[in-house]
């Protein structure tokens, strides 16, 4: 039974007439809408047929008395007031009756005025009812809401594909959907388990514990690939820091509150890399021979050429340079698919770079000579070990220094310096040559892109040389950084992680 | 007298210009197509090269170091020297290490050279493993 709107109407049960009368007349001049009857039975008729805010019940009535009614009204609308209407003033019925869930009673025979205060006050008692039961209806409301967007939120997150895992600071893990089972141990309680514990691929766990300390200062995700090797899989993970806010914008320098992993399977795409890198390996070996062929046709007829042909050399040289830069390319497509396959046998040794760095610069020597240019390298003042392959090592730097002599000006000069820069060992080519333009720094290091100029027309290049430095770094994870001047010349220096490296990454 | 080499490669372009390198610099040349034919010609005395060059690829990947196992095991050739025409890589990324010493004295090839083959290499690698004096070419 809701509130009543409109005008308050109040029922009015007793069997003496006059009282009937009476409040009729008095509660009618107030405002409000009275019915009046004479028994028990009767008053329960009407409040069926229609709710009232406010019942005035006589005690003693025949058939049933005032109690059993009080009861009836009560079990239908507890919101309902009541006042009891007490005939020879019998205190002990008047108490059992509030204590029965009456507001209150009044004895007869009572004034006009006696009975609009009595009213008055129930009333007032009866709009505070109402007003809680209406908060209380919204605040149901409102949980009830909640309970219904949080199973929305709870259906999205089953619905989506990607394995979704959310931890704590403590690394604990704290929700996680359907999708993300497969990555979990097939335990029960597996919510508030440590993400060493609850995760079934040591992978990811390797490459949770790598993302980790990177959370806590990064604003924007971390990504990194793992790989299930039982089910050849490639996962990319994306992880996002939760801050102390709601927002959910982590801020640098807030406290973490934990992370949201989602992983994506990137092994459509990975197994299209590798047909992409097996079809570039198989196209370059298919084209190696027939051109390694041609240049030794035309280095022949170069060699042999009769003093009628001579008008020829030229055109024929040409043929030749551009058979011999087509070769290197090849070459270098080879180099960059093995390395992307992963198909590089590699002889990873404790080794000083230093002395591969000298072996290179001195190789480079005479070429750089015949342009005038002079290499200095300055020696090292301490001893540095890092872990590599030698040839890596010495293909890293060839490509540097033969880049500084090829973009170099006529009487320049290259100057590679090493030292340590932090726990990196760093190593510099800087060149006198012509720069690289501000707005193509970016994409050198990219497949094929050279600065296409007047200036860089006359050079010959494959523009796989710093890509093929970049994935030979990224092998080891080291660091390629190009600073240049337009015009002045560049630097190039590599950053290579020491043993000191490795040690502090653990630590921290 | 004029040494003679044995080229063994299945492509004709490049017999036909190793071919020519070598003569021009006064070798005696002969050419074999085929890896188990060049074997057996050796083993029947057909050709009695001081030096044997070979491809590594040729019928099979590994045509090129079965032809020397048979060339070493043959008394007529044990001690001929052999050039390999491979790249490192390449042999790598057939799961050999051409560098490694085991290697070698599995391979049993003396030394080794990559296409595109410059001439100047070949006619050095050439006289270093009959044992002679890098000559100045008498071509031009």
């Amino acid at each position: 039974m809701g509130p009543t709107p409109g005008k308050i109407r109040i029922l009015v049960a007793d069997d003496e007439m006059s009282i009937r009368l009476g409040c009729e007349k008095i509660l009618q001049s107030e405002g409000f809408e009275v019915v009046t009857v004479d028994n028990g039975l009767t008053a329960l008729e009407r409040f069926d047929e229609k709710p009232f805010d406010l019942v005035l019940l006589d005690l003693m009535m025949p058939g049933m008395n005032g109690l059993a009614v009080l009861a009836e009204i009560k079990a239908r609308d507890s919101d309902v007031v009541v006042i009891m209407i007490t005939g020879y003033a019998s205190f002990e019925t008047a108490v059992k009756a509030i204590q029965d869930g009456a507001y209150d009673y009044v004895p007869k025979p009572f004034t006009p005025g006696e009975l609009k205060i009595v009213v008055k006050r129930a009333l007032e008692r009866r709009h505070l009812l109402l007003r809680n039961r209406r908060l209380q209806e919204e605040r149901e409301r409102t949980l009830r809401d909640l309970a219904l967007e949080q199973s929305r939120v709870r259906s999205i997150l089953n619905a989506m594909p990607e394995p979704l895992l959310v931890f704590n600071a403590e690394r604990e893990l704290v929700l996680f959907n359907p999708a993300g089972r497969v990555f979990l141990k097939n335990l029960t309680d597996l919510i508030g388990k440590n993400m060493s514990e609850a995760i079934s691929l040591p992978n990811l766990i390797t490459a949770l514990d790598e993302v980790w300390p990177k959370l806590g200062r990064k604003i924007e995700a971390v990504a990194v690939e793992v790989e299930d090797p039982d089910s050849k899989q490639t996962w990319l993970l994306n992880a996002d820091a939760l801050s102390e806010d709601k927002g959910g914008e982590f801020a640098e320098g807030g406290t973490l509150r934990g992370a949201v992993v989602v992983l994506s399977n990137i092994t459509p795409m990975k197994d299209l890399e590798r047909a992409k890198s097996r079809f570039v390996s198989i196209v370059a070996h298919e084209l190696k021979a027939p051109v390694a062929a041609i240049e030794g046709y035309l280095e022949l007829i170069i060699g042999d050429l009769e003093e009628a042909m001579e008008k020829f050399r030229p055109k024929l040289e040409r043929c030749r340079d551009r058979a011999n830069l087509l070769q290197r390319l090849i070459r270098e497509l080879l180099d960059i698919s093995r390395i992307e396959q992963g198909r590089i046998e590699r002889n990873l040794e404790r080794l000083d770079p230093m002395s591969i760095v000298t072996e290179v610069a001195e190789f480079h020597q005479l070429e750089a000579t015949k342009r005038g240019i002079s290499i200095t390298h300055e020696p090292p003042k301490q001893p540095v070990s890092i872990r590599a392959d030698r040839t890596e090592v010495n293909r890293i730097f060839t490509n540097l220094v033969s880049n500084a002599i090829k973009y170099n000006k006529e009487k320049g000069s290259i100057v590679i310096n090493c030292g340590m820069h932090g726990a990196f060992w760093r190593c510099s080519v800087t060149d006198t040559g012509i720069g690289i333009p501000r707005n193509h720094l970016i994409n050198i290091g990219e497949e094929f892109f050279r600065v296409k100029n007047s200036q860089t027309v006359q050079i010959s290049g494959t523009g796989l040389g710093v890509s093929i430095v970049k994935r030979l770094l990224d092998l080891n994870h080291a660091r390629l950084m190009i600073a240049s001047e337009e015009g002045e010349g560049s630097t190039f220096t590599v950053y290579w992680p020491t043993d000191a490296c490795a040690t502090t990454q653990q630590k921290s | 007298m004029a040494h003679k080499i044995l080229l063994v490669d299945d492509d004709p372009d490049f017999t036909a210009i190793h071919k020519e390198i070598l003569e021009k610099d006064g070798f005696i040349v002969s050419v074999i197509h085929n890896s188990v034919e060049a074997a057996e010609a050796l083993e029947s005395g057909k050709e009695t090269p001081d030096l044997i060059m070979t491809d590594l690829m040729m019928e099979k990947d590994d045509s090129g170091f079965k032809f020397c196992h048979r060339v070493r095991r043959n008394a007529k050739t044990a001690k001929t020297p052999i050039l390999m025409c491979t790249g490192v890589a390449r042999a790598r990324s057939l799961g050999f290490d051409i560098k490694s010493p085991e290697a070698r004295e599995w391979i049993k090839a003396d030394d080794f050279i990559e296409k595109p083959i410059r001439a100047e290499t070949l006619l050095a690698k050439v006289h270093h493993l009959l044992g002679e004096p890098a000559t100045t070419t008498n071509h031009h």
